[in-house]
């Protein structure tokens, strides 16, 4: 059994993904702790390390609440039983939510935490390169999304 | 021991979260242009540049296996009575369309 084999994927429905919202003051502290976390996670060296920090934001996140999207549109040429035959064999839902900004938070942090559970098996062989363009890539969402709620991260996670 | 599996599914999730992201960094950027923000659409691009090479990456790593063990692994769950589709690809990743 896998670290994440209770977990399932809860991506919100595309067009309910933000690009400008104002949080409550204790939300806002609550993501911008548990983004810088993230962000000191994805700068360990040591991918036991990098583990551990997720884990522990993911406990102190939570479960958003979420409900299933009802796909009876996709607005794309995609039908919904496509979409849910792909979701399933992704062990991904797209979801609808009262906490949406919590919602994007913990897919990302359940990507992050499944890469360092990959990268923490022996002898795996993923590419270097790739795997520091993937991190880069997290590190560049985090920031995109402290722009999108107005987060203040911990400035010694800068990088 | 790494299951095919695992990395073929571990590394789509960072896919499925990257294409979300470069939805909404482009919108943010289509939005600087509309405000005439260019120090924000410059912000926004140089994010979504950094997504993109994310994108790649997270498929490249998810394919971390021989083409042998993608036929006799990976490919037959992406086939009936696995799945419902009889063409079942990436095209049907509703982040990736409606991108």
């Amino acid at each position: 059994m896998t670290h994440y084999d209770e977990f399932e994927l809860n991506l919100l429905v595309p067009w309910d993904l933000p690009i400008d919202e104002q949080l409550s003051e204790a939300n806002t502290v609550k993501l911008s702790q548990a983004l810088s976390q993230i962000l000191k996670a994805l700068k360990q060296v040591d991918v036991s390390s990098a583990l551990i920090i997720v884990e522990d934001e993911l406990y102190k996140l939570g479960s958003p609440d979420v409900f299933p999207a009802k796909i009876s549109s996709s607005k794309t040429a995609l039908k919904s039983w496509e979409i849910e035959d792909f979701d399933s064999h992704f062990d991904v839902n797209h979801v609808e939510s009262q906490q949406p900004a919590f919602c994007i938070v913990k897919s990302l942090m359940l990507a992050v935490y499944r890469m360092f559970v990959l990268l923490d098996k022996q002898n795996n062989n993923f590419d270097s390169t790739q795997v520091e363009r993937q991190k880069q890539g997290y590190i560049s969402y985090i920031r995109l999304l402290s722009r999108v709620y107005h987060l203040q991260l911990n400035p010694k996670s800068k990088i | 021991m790494l299951d095919t599996q695992e990395i073929w599914k571990g590394f789509h999730w960072s896919f499925f979260v990257n294409v979300q992201a470069l939805i909404i960094c482009l919108r943010r950027f289509e939005s600087s242009l509309v405000l005439g923000d260019i120090a924000m659409a410059k912000t926004e691009l140089e994010t979504a540049t950094d997504l993109m090479l994310a994108s790649g990456a997270s498929m490249q790593l998810a394919g971390s296996f021989s083409k042998q063990e993608y036929e006799s692994h990976i490919r037959p769950k992406m086939s009936p009575p696995y799945v419902k589709s009889d063409n079942f690809s990436g095209l049907m990743s509703w982040e990736h369309l409606h991108l």
